[in-house]
């Protein structure tokens, strides 16, 4: 097994580290992702994004490779091969389309008790985010 | 703040961008009214565009953006170093809270977000990474990912800060300073706009 930390949790992937790609089955990949691959590209709802470098973002044998097939659906993955730890996150483009929007990005996180708080739990009130730190 | 303004139908979410759970749990002890959360992964801070501490964001009734994150002081402890003026953005808030008066539309609103960078957004996963790692008790390999976050995004102050109880630095001790002193000569004073800042040299009020 390995770990793949994306915006919200650490979800546990079936990764198969072979010359220094971290590849995952076509289904495995998409139950991360919400991406599907089909013959004409990754696909969402009713979006497609072509592969143009198959060779890269596919193994021979139709594996997927998380740090390339990110870059097809518009994220950024990080993948500490040896120690079988990745970081999927939104790539700078996409993070940037979304400010432009002016749109609250949503969150949830969990309070000093360990419950969940959410941006929603104050819909239709004004929300200060009061970003601070101990160091 | 929190007491006066909730009446007029604000609400104030304390956002702990830490790692570090018994450290934001000692300081969280010494504000109970207030709902804090923590971001471990910096995940709030990078879809917020938050590139420094304290720093708030402004949302409102509709979900919708209307003052990018800024600097902004809870009283005027740090003045000296920061050279903020915490009673601007508070009149600022005040006025928004009460009246619904904004100083800024939303072309500038947007203009001033801050967009990350592609080695940023890299610099940022690699830190997630590092606290993974960190939690497993692999100090060498959180340091790995911490040294090649800094590399990617040099002047980033959340990066960089953030990094310095993970690498067991005093975040207050000579390597921050010479951190501030490397951001500021690089022009990342630490956000665009600049609520209340007062420029070393300006006159002080009396």
């Amino acid at each position: 097994m390995a770990t793949v930390i994306n915006d919200t949790q650490h979800v546990e992937v079936q990764a198969r580290i072979a010359d220094d790609r971290w590849l995952m089955e076509p289904n495995a990949f998409e139950a991360l992702t919400g991406w599907t691959l089909k013959p004409e590209g990754m696909c969402r709802e009713d979006v497609c994004a072509p592969i143009y470098r198959k060779e890269a973002v596919l193994s021979p044998d139709g594996m997927v490779d998380l740090v390339e097939a990110a870059q097809v659906i518009g994220m950024t993955a990080v993948a500490d091969i040896a120690r079988r730890v990745a970081a999927l996150g939104a790539s700078a483009a996409a993070r940037a389309e979304s400010m432009t929007t002016l749109q609250a990005p949503a969150f949830t996180l969990p309070d000093m008790a360990g419950k969940p708080v959410s941006l929603h739990d104050f819909d239709r009130r004004k929300v200060l985010l009061l970003a601070w730190s101990s160091w | 703040m929190q007491e006066e303004l909730a009446g007029h139908g604000l609400t104030i979410i304390a956002v702990a961008i830490d790692s570090d759970l018994e450290a934001v749990k000692e300081w969280a002890a010494h504000a109970p009214e207030l709902t804090i959360v923590i971001d471990r992964d910096f995940t709030v801070a990078e879809q917020y565009g938050i590139v420094n501490v304290p720093a708030t964001v402004w949302i409102d009734e509709t979900g919708r953006i209307v003052r990018p994150a800024d600097t902004a002081m809870a009283d005027d402890r740090f003045r000296e170093f920061a050279h903020v003026d915490s009673s601007v953005h508070h009149g600022q808030l005040r006025a928004w809270v009460n009246d619904g008066v904004l100083d800024l539309d939303e072309a500038a609103v947007a203009d001033l977000m801050e967009r990350p960078s592609p080695e940023l957004q890299q610099a940022r996963l690699h830190r997630r990474i590092a606290v993974a790692l960190h939690d497993r008790g692999d100090v060498d390999g959180a340091r790995e990912h911490l040294a090649t976050a800094a590399e990617l995004a040099p002047h980033d102050w959340v990066i960089r800060r953030g990094s310095l109880p993970m690498n067991d630095v005093d975040p207050f001790g000579a390597q921050f300073l010479d951190l501030v002193g490397v951001c500021l000569e690089a022009g990342s004073p630490g956000y665009r706009l600049a609520t209340g800042r007062e420029y070393p040299g300006d006159p002080k009020p009396a």
